[in-house]
């Protein structure tokens, strides 16, 4: 039985159809994601819950185009990327997408300001200076200006996800992917967190799909989209 | 990105020291290599003045030194009278096309050697032999000025030489140096050949002179020309025939051919031991690099997984590897070019700055290379990775 989109609009920004995930090892076949359907709108955000080793992370790879479906189609602002190649797939990646994880990945070896400028060194076009200027922008936005020259060592656990928020939103995409952002944190500096992403969506307009297992964090934001042995479950 | 490469190796510089350490090594030994072997074929384009084919010696051991105060006269008219036997009897033979006797160094062989002075000037450590009017047929000299001595010349009180260019050039300069008289009235120069390489072809044009012999000495050595195709045979019969005559004196016979590859062989011994040396570290240095980055490719898997998460397509990973290798062989060789560049400026070991330039260039080039070529394999599989799987490593 096929589940249908939950969302219907013509304005989606990311349309998933029939998406089927497969993984083998040693002949052993593990399905991780069946029967995927989701539309998700422009500026919605988005929640996805469900046990552990339920799909979540594979769904959100996914959407981030980081990983391939082994059958169904992927549409990320009405585009069809399956048979792009890497450079193609990187580029657009680049521009319309930034990621945040539950344990940051950061660089160590680089400064704050480096790791926030990372994803604009991929970027063509832009020169050191503006480069240097827009992630000092987005590092302002997470209110940690006074610790752009710090490496991550130094920094606390929740500074160093908001460097990875600086770094996600600095390329100023259209959609951010959060995978249990807050997971590594504790309340305070998890909410912290929320307001940040919950600006984004409201100021900026991004769109959000954000993994959690935190039921009140996700009653926060506009749906939420439940798996549950890599199925959705309504 | 260039900036954030060079910040990156900076950061990780201890934990990546002993790798420094080899390419400050490798680059000083390629350094040395590339000087030593360019100075050397560089040497070998320089006219060697002579020609060593179909030349043989006869060593003629006396067992009494011609300096020897000890000699009777008639010991001295005994050996004279037997020299010029062994010279008609060799000059009979029918491969023998040219005869010259000979004292101290012979071509290949520079044990002799002497300080010359001129003026203020002083030429420390010249090559000579003493020899006769027949020496440049034997050895097929060109003369540049002047001409060669002969017994005619021997009425002054000043023995007459001839000097190589690279005499000339060390005592007088651009100044002629025909009839210039030096040594304190010792020697007076008759003629000049423009070259003469005593050591032989991987040396200098260094300076070398030809005295002429006395009449009265005896000679250490025959140099004799011989037809082309004079092999064994000729060999053996020369020794058999001289020997009958000089029955006391001990005479061996040889090919400057087999003294000239002898030379070389040792000429190039250093190349050759550094070169190995330096093949071990290069070894040392690919093995290094490659067994750095398999560890960063496994070790470094999130960053990877995350470089591509943001844009980095696998073109700009491989770079990003390579780029750091580079970086990382640029923080090795930068106090090595520093004591490179040393070597130029002072004129070291009297060698051409031209040919430490090169050789600074070699070195630097062959070490990118190798870093290069020693990537490729751990970067290619670096860029295969799969972002969502390099993200879950930790």
């Amino acid at each position: 039985m096929k589940n249908k989109p939950t969302t219907k609009s013509k304005y989606n920004m990311i349309t998933l159809s029939n998406i089927e995930k497969v993984y083998v090892t040693d002949e052993i076949e593990t399905v991780a994601l069946s029967n995927i359907n989701i539309e998700i709108g422009r500026s919605e955000f988005v929640s996805v819950m469900g046990p552990s080793g339920c799909g979540k992370s594979t769904l959100l790879n996914m959407i981030g185009l980081l990983d391939t479906p082994t059958n169904g189609t992927v549409l990320i602002d009405n585009q069809q990327i399956q048979d792009w190649k890497d450079k193609k797939l990187a580029g657009f990646r680049n521009m319309m997408l930034g990621f945040i994880f539950q344990s940051f990945h950061l660089i160590n070896d680089l400064p704050v300001l480096d790791n926030v400028e990372l994803p604009l060194l991929y970027r063509t076009g832009i020169s050191g200076k503006e480069r240097r200027r827009l992630a000092l922008d987005a590092i302002e936005k997470v209110g940690l200006s006074s610790r752009a020259k710090h490496y991550p060592s130094q920094l606390s656990g929740g500074q160093k996800q908001r460097v990875a928020i600086a770094r996600a939103i600095v390329g100023k995409p259209q959609i951010l992917l959060a995978d249990e952002p807050t997971g590594n944190l504790d309340s305070n500096m998890g909410s912290e967190i929320m307001d940040i992403l919950h600006d984004l969506n409201r100021n900026d307009k991004t769109t959000l799909i954000m993994v959690t297992h935190d039921e009140s964090l996700a009653k926060k934001t506009n749906r939420i989209i439940y798996l549950f042995d890599g199925m959705q479950v309504n | 990105m260039i900036r954030s490469i060079f910040k990156m190796m900076w950061k990780r510089r201890k934990s990546v020291r002993m790798m420094l350490l080899e390419m400050f090594v490798s680059f000083i030994l390629l350094f040395a290599l590339s000087t030593i072997i360019f100075k050397t074929l560089g040497n070998r384009l320089i006219p060697l003045g002579y020609d060593y084919k179909n030349v043989w010696t006869l060593t003629l051991n006396t067992s009494i030194s011609p300096d020897d105060n000890a000699n009777t006269v008639n010991d001295s008219i005994a050996r004279l009278e037997t020299t010029d036997l062994l010279v008609k009897e060799v000059s009979s033979m029918k491969e023998v096309a040219a005869v010259a006797k000979n004292v101290y160094n012979i071509p290949y062989n520079d044990i002799y050697r002497s300080d010359l002075k001129y003026g203020d000037k002083t030429c420390y450590n010249v090559t000579y032999n003493a020899t006769d009017g027949t020496y440049p047929e034997v050895m097929n000299l060109k003369m540049q000025e002047g001409r060669w001595f002969d017994y005619n010349d021997a009425t002054g009180k000043e023995i007459p030489i001839v000097i190589n260019g690279g005499l000339k050039e060390a005592l007088f300069g651009e100044e002629p140096a025909l009839n210039k008289v030096i040594q304190s009235g010792l020697y007076k120069v008759t003629g000049v050949v423009e070259f003469f390489k005593n050591s032989g072809e991987f040396t200098e044009n260094t300076p070398h002179f030809f005295i002429m012999m006395k009449p009265e000495e005896t000679p250490w050595q025959l140099l004799i020309k011989s037809t082309p195709g004079s092999d064994e045979p000729f060999k053996t019969e020369l020794v058999k025939r001289t020997s009958a005559i000089a029955k006391d004196w001990t005479i061996t016979a040889g090919k400057l051919s087999d003294f000239r590859e002898r030379t070389i062989r040792i000429d190039w011994m250093p190349v050759i031991v550094i070169s190995i040396i330096s093949a071990f570290l290069i070894i040392n240095i690919l093995l290094g690099l490659m067994g750095l980055l398999w560890y960063n490719v496994n070790h470094r898997k999130s960053e990877i997984g995350l470089r591509k998460s943001v844009g980095a397509p696998a073109s700009r990973i491989t770079k990003q590897l390579i780029g750091e290798m580079l970086a990382l062989a640029t923080l090795g060789i930068i106090p090595g070019l520093v004591i490179a560049i040393q070597f130029p400026l002072l004129r070291a070991f009297d060698i051409k700055p031209g040919i430490y330039l090169l050789a600074i260039l070699t070195a630097t080039t062959l070490i990118y290379l190798l870093v290069t070529l020693s990537t490729l394999l751990p970067t290619t599989i670096a860029a295969r990775i799969q972002p969502a799987e390099a993200l879950h490593e930790e």
